[in-house]
């Protein structure tokens, strides 16, 4: 039985409706499940996900201000102060997209009913589909996020990557992410260049892509 | 016999001084210059003929109200907001009676009364309740007790005379819902003509099929969120929350059926009171004096869990109802439009 650690974007991919290739993917890998066991981090699914579609909340919150009220300054509410720099040119491109738009009460309805709808498809996903949540965020063991910092200047992936290695050492798993750049085998490496960590983690998950995966014919 | 008036006479003083507002045993005893077991004694008799109730109780000391206390929540307004805003009501309610030879419904003695307090300038507290803005105080004419401590203030030829002029604007007709429109448009207060247009639609919804009824919500709820007030923006998470599980309910493919709507119909008006009561006491703090903030703050802490009570119990079901609903089966809008959206938000995926 195989056990899958799955990063963070593969849900969301899986929840979206576009053709995406990536969603396609996504959509193979799950509907694949069959008797393999899907893994998320305590870190992905109590913080970074919530995160995430809190974030996503306010950006639709700041656009219907703004299409309400054109005298509206755009982040000028409390709750914006947590939006990126990202999420700020994010909303900015849906206030471009809708004022293009030629049908501008369309628009607002569809935004309002993606993102909600995103919103129930990613909590239906984790209800339905992980079969376990490992690692409490606060057990994850500090030298190797640290050691893993040292490579990848991005906490969430760090965090993430670091309770797939503490959980494969409890019980073997494979990653699955569509993060070619970041998540690489390589990285994964560097941990066994410290002493410490190599005797605590002499074995290291595989990492396998969403581009790369193919149904296993049964 | 004699005892027996005195008797009485204490009461009445100790009802008189509560109609300032909510006191402790000891702010009566000082007043009435009697002693604590005296005190104690009349106000467990006027509890027992259900005249006054105890409005918070805490370790060291009770404070007690008037149960005909005129004032929303018994909040601890000073004695002459209470008195001039209860002199507006009253006088409103007799110049439109005598002027339109009707009665005037509570709803659009509130509206006419905000307009006078607006008019003049007054100084007096105007809260953003249910039905929109409000006095702080429900005048019942019929209660002679609480008419008869009713003063003149020393404003009175200015208010009578702004009482005139509103009563003279033609826009307000007197009767609740229209009263409550006007009030909506005049002051631009969108986020409660939508919440107006959604309960309305509410209440025709058996002149509709099931299928246009469902739309029309969706719709008017969208419009609610359109709506959403900045200022509200403490609790839109939670006004959030209801929507996305409405409209899930909503968007439900396979059924034809109206599930749920009464869940539905609860949770917003919990959610409605919730909101509401907090921009009341909001709009209500800064006209409490200061040797009154602190059990003002024990009245709103009180009233906050009550409503949020209330409403987690409604929430909490609308969710599960929502939770039985395979969102996969409902489809995301179609079109270039909504590729769009959908792509942008696959784009702020990266280094996430």
């Amino acid at each position: 039985m195989m056990r899958y650690f799955l990063d963070m974007n593969l849900p969301i991919y899986f929840c979206m409706q576009i053709g995406h290739s990536l969603e396609k993917k996504a959509k193979l890998f799950i509907e694949n499940k069959n008797d393999s066991f899907f893994l998320l981090c305590d870190y992905i699914v109590s913080r970074n996900l919530p995160r995430w579609l809190k974030r996503q909340k306010v950006i639709l919150f700041e656009f219907n201000q703004k299409i309400q009220d054109q005298s509206y300054n755009l982040f000028s509410s409390e709750q914006s102060k947590i939006l990126f720099q990202k999420d700020k040119i994010f909303a900015n491109r849906l206030l471009l997209s809708y004022n293009q738009s030629k049908d501008k009460k369309q628009f607002v309805e569809n935004i309002n009913q993606i993102f909600n709808l995103l919103q129930a498809r990613i909590s239906y996903f984790i209800k339905n589909y992980i079969d376990e949540v490992v690692i409490p965020e606060s057990k994850i063991d500090f030298k190797l996020k640290s050691c893993l910092f040292t490579w990848l200047r991005n906490d969430s992936d760090v965090r993430t990557i670091a309770s797939a290695i503490q959980e494969h050492s409890n019980k073997k798993l494979t990653i699955i992410t569509a993060d070619k750049k970041d998540w690489t085998n390589e990285l994964l490496k560097e941990v066994h260049n410290d002493t410490r960590l190599s005797k605590d983690y002499p074995s290291l998950p595989k990492i396998e892509y969403l581009q790369n995966y193919l149904p296993k014919s049964h | 016999m004699v005892i027996r008036k005195k008797s009485e006479q204490i009461k009445k003083q100790i009802l008189d001084f509560l109609f300032e507002g909510p006191k402790s045993i000891n702010e009566i005893k000082e007043k009435l210059g009697s002693n604590w077991p005296t005190i104690n004694s009349y106000l467990e008799k006027l509890k027992e003929e259900g005249r006054v109730n105890e409005i918070l109780i805490t370790d060291k000391m009770k404070i007690y109200r008037r149960t005909d206390d005129p004032i929303y929540y018994s909040l601890p307004f000073n004695k002459d907001i209470r008195m001039k805003t209860l002199y507006i009501l009253s006088e409103i309610e007799k110049r439109w009676k005598k002027k339109k030879g009707v009665e005037l419904s509570k709803t659009a003695l509130q509206k006419l009364a905000v307009d006078v307090i607006r008019t003049c300038k007054l100084n007096l507290p105007i809260l953003n309740f249910h039905y929109g803005m409000t006095t702080c105080a429900s005048l019942d004419s019929t209660n002679e007790n609480i008419m008869d401590l009713i003063e003149e203030p020393k404003e009175k030829k200015v208010i009578i005379d702004c009482i005139g002029e509103v009563i003279s604007d033609k826009n307000h007709t007197g009767i609740a819902y229209q009263e409550r429109e006007y009030q909506y448009k005049k002051y631009k207060m969108s986020f409660y003509s939508s919440k107006e247009k959604l309960t309305k639609l509410f209440m025709i919804q058996k002149n509709k099929t099931n299928k246009e009824f469902k739309e029309e919500l969706k719709k008017s709820l969208l419009n609610l969120s359109l709506n959403y007030p900045i200022k509200l923006e403490k609790f839109y998470d939670e006004f959030e929350k209801f929507v996305g599980n409405v409209q899930i309910i909503l968007s439900k493919e396979d059924s034809k059926d109206l599930e749920g709507l009464e869940i539905i119909k609860g949770t917003l008006t919990q959610l409605w009171d919730k909101i509401t009561t907090f921009t009341s006491f909001q709009d209500s703090e800064e006209f409490i004096d200061k040797d009154k903030k602190q059990l003002f703050g024990q009245i709103r802490e009180l009233n906050y869990n009550f409503k949020e009570l209330n409403y987690k119990t409604y929430i909490e079901e609308l969710e599960s109802l929502a939770q039985e609903i395979d969102p996969f089966k409902i489809n995301m809008p179609q079109g270039e439009m909504s590729n769009e959206v959908q792509k942008l938000i696959l784009e702020g995926l990266e280094n996430e």
